[in-house]
């Protein structure tokens, strides 16, 4: 059966923007989830440098760090579940997902030792997961 | 609809707009019940109604478990609703005033029921309020008044 | 002297219970994410719940009945029961919100978890309900809200940029990196929870409970009329205190702890007690005011009695479906439910819900058999039938905006 080349043209165009809109919805969510892990990261910082300062309680300071180690944790989730479909996108993912991981090995660690010691030592931790997050969203906006 | 009685003039209302949905207060002044319903006399079913025919009467307000058919359609059976008559009227404007006590009636039994059985039995659930500062005494019949 | 500190009791009263949880979280949520480009909505929502209340209020003072027992009796049933069904829905979840807010306030005092708090909370506010006076209440609740000045006084510590605040309010100022959509989600969130319904049935309720007439319709006007935009500035504090600390820093808003973090930079740990303690008492006054609410609504549809004024053996349906409706709050946030969450939604149903209440008030307020000669004048109704518009706007566009943003995301 001869099938048309305009028809043969015209699916091969749908099919590449449905696969770059999907990549691009892929995108959005890998930005959103980043985004999210910031705003908790530096959320993190802020609330430990206000204690550090004696400007804000413990009670505060822990809840904080509780409430943000959960939303990290959840974006985490999210990340992994995004679909990707694309090589682009896995290497994307891959690079949010590690840059996510830091930040939520760092909001646990630093809750766990508020808990524990009633202090933190510093946001070095915190601060070099920030750096992590930030740069793969550059990278992700900028490819935009 | 109403008569004059003793030489009252008489008022016309809307069954309507004036007596259905409207709170019924007893004695006392509490809430009782709302008029679901009006029973009316020698209003036979299924009948044509000769021309001459005296005007039927409101006999009683009826109230009942009126929720659901009110938003579907159709009422419940005479014997779900409960009556009270019309003699017992005494006044008709924004609530509709009665002469007896609702404890003397079954139409309030529900509220009888969770009184005796479970908010009385709570610590404190015969304990009278102090009355509020700014109390105006001619206004005792609040909250449904 | 007497009048004047019942009338500056009135006013400070309005002010401080002019916040609920749902004002302070949507408010900070829109800070630290649009700065104070929603300003407009909070001035929008004040102008409309003075207008909606003080027609309440003057209904319920001359009339002698309170809101829900008007919508059955001009409505006719069916109107009446979906308004009935659908306000009472959203009132249970303002009630939820409430109670998991004064929850995590306590969570902040104490660092025990909010879900442990969860059913003192609950109990605290049924014991309040059974016993409490309903003036002593309402002035208590009021009084210690007025607490959340501490928000304008933090904003004033944290020395802002004004002139930056004020452009990024006038209409125009764009918001990088936000969709159009949410910004919308966000307007219709913020006027919901400007104009929450259950503060009608509240105080058209109250204004019976507390026994006015024509006489106290003077001092309602006051309280409304000062208390509410006042109350409305602390909303915009918030809000600018978001948008001072939090938006530069990228931080947007998802728990109530980090609503303190402005607070704290700007004011230490003393600002920080006096924030937290208004907090315990604006949601914990807005908890009581929702669940009686909840009573309200119900009785008076249904022709119970009703009110605080009565002992609770006389009004015992009254006060069992109050103590179920909280037992259903604590219920529904022992499921581990994001109270923060709910109170977002809550808004939102709040905005869809406005015209339901909203339209029975303004037919009730210009019927001259309930009102005589105290039914609107020609100005307000002009202002009244313009919200009208606004209002259904609001929440024909609420549920749309909910779905295509995904709750604002």
């Amino acid at each position: 059966m001869r099938v048309s080349r305009r028809a043969v043209g015209l699916i091969l165009c749908l099919g590449l923007l449905c696969g770059c809109s999907q990549q691009a919805a892929a995108t959005e969510d890998l930005i959103k989830a980043l985004s999210d892990a910031h705003s908790v990261i530096a959320s993190s910082i802020l609330a430990i440098e206000l204690y550090d300062q004696e400007r804000s309680t413990r009670a505060v300071t822990e809840t904080v760090l509780g409430d943000m180690a959960e939303q990290i944790v959840d974006a985490e989730s999210a990340l992994e579940s995004i679909k990707i479909d694309s090589d682009q996108s896995q290497s994307d993912r891959d690079a949010a997902l590690t840059a996510v991981h830091a930040g939520v090995t760092a909001v646990l660690a630093s809750r766990d030792e508020l808990k524990m010691h009633g202090a933190v030592q510093n946001t070095a931790e915190l601060e070099s997961a920030a750096r992590q997050v930030d740069s793969v969203l550059t990278d992700l906006r900028g490819s935009r | 609809m109403t008569g004059g009685r003793d030489g009252q003039a008489a008022r016309w209302l809307d069954a309507q707009l004036h007596l259905l949905d409207r709170q019924v207060l007893d004695v006392h002044g509490v809430p009782m019940a709302v008029v679901d319903d009006l029973e009316l006399s020698d209003v036979p079913v299924g009948q044509r109604i000769p021309v001459d025919a005296p005007p039927p009467v409101i006999t009683a307000l009826l109230s009942g478990p009126v929720l659901a058919t009110r938003i579907f359609g159709g009422r419940p059976p005479d014997s779900r609703m409960q009556r009270t008559p019309w003699t017992a009227v005494v006044e008709v404007g924004v609530v509709i005033k009665l002469a007896v006590d609702q404890d003397t009636r079954d139409v309030a039994w529900t509220e009888r029921w969770v009184r005796d059985h479970i908010i009385g039995r709570i610590p404190g659930g015969r304990h009278i309020p102090e009355r509020e500062p700014n109390d105006h005494p001619e206004n005792d019949e609040r909250g449904g008044s | 002297m007497k009048r004047i500190l019942g009338v500056a009791l009135g006013i400070l009263t309005a002010i401080g219970g002019f916040l609920d949880i749902g004002d302070m979280v949507t408010n900070a949520v829109v800070g630290s994410r649009f700065g104070l480009s929603l300003a407009w909505v909070v001035v929008v929502g004040v102008i409309g719940i003075c207008v909606f209340a003080q027609m309440s209020g003057r209904v319920a003072a001359v009339s002698g009945r309170a809101t829900f027992e008007l919508i059955r009796e001009r409505l006719g049933p069916r109107a009446a029961v979906l308004n009935l069904g659908a306000s009472f829905m959203i009132n249970l979840m303002t009630l939820t919100a409430e109670i998991g807010g004064v929850a995590l306030a306590l969570q902040l005092v104490s660092s025990v978890s909010y879900l442990l708090w969860v059913p003192f909370a609950a109990l605290a506010v049924w014991l309040v309900i059974w016993r409490v006076k309903f003036s002593v209440m309402e002035n208590v609740a009021g009084l210690v809200g007025l607490c959340l000045i501490g928000f304008a006084v933090a904003l004033f510590l944290l020395n802002p940029d004004w002139g930056e605040l004020g452009r990024q309010a006038l209409p125009g100022a764009s918001t990088s990196t936000e969709k159009v959509s949410t910004y919308w989600f966000y307007a219709v969130a913020l006027f919901g929870a400007a104009m929450t319904p259950y503060e009608v049935f509240f105080f058209s309720s109250g204004a019976v409970e507390e026994g006015w007439t024509t006489k106290d319709l003077t001092r309602s006007r006051a309280n409304v009329l000062v208390g509410f935009p006042l109350g409305g500035l602390l909303s915009l504090a918030i809000a600018g205190c978001a948008a001072v600390v939090l938006l530069p820093q990228l931080i947007s808003v998802t728990a109530l702890s980090q609503v303190m973090l402005p607070v704290a930079l700007a004011g230490g740990k003393m600002l920080l007690a006096l924030i937290i303690l208004g907090i315990v008492a604006a949601t914990a006054g807005a908890a009581l005011e929702t669940t009686l609410s909840a009573g309200y609504t119900i009785a008076q549809f249904l022709g119970w009695p009703w009110g605080k004024f009565r002992p609770p053996a006389e009004a015992a349906r009254f006060h069992l479906l109050m103590i179920i409706c909280l037992i259903v709050g604590i219920g529904t946030l022992m499921t581990g439910v994001d109270p923060i969450q709910v109170t977002e939604i809550s808004v939102v149903f709040s905005a869809v819900a406005l015209p339901l209440t909203y339209l029975p008030i303004l037919i009730v307020a210009n019927d001259p058999e309930y009102l005589g000669e105290h039914v609107n004048g020609h100005a307000l109704n002009g202002i009244a039938l313009i919200y009208l518009v606004i209002i259904l706007a609001a929440a024909l566009a609420a549920i749309p905006l909910l779905i295509i943003t995904g709750a604002g995301q």
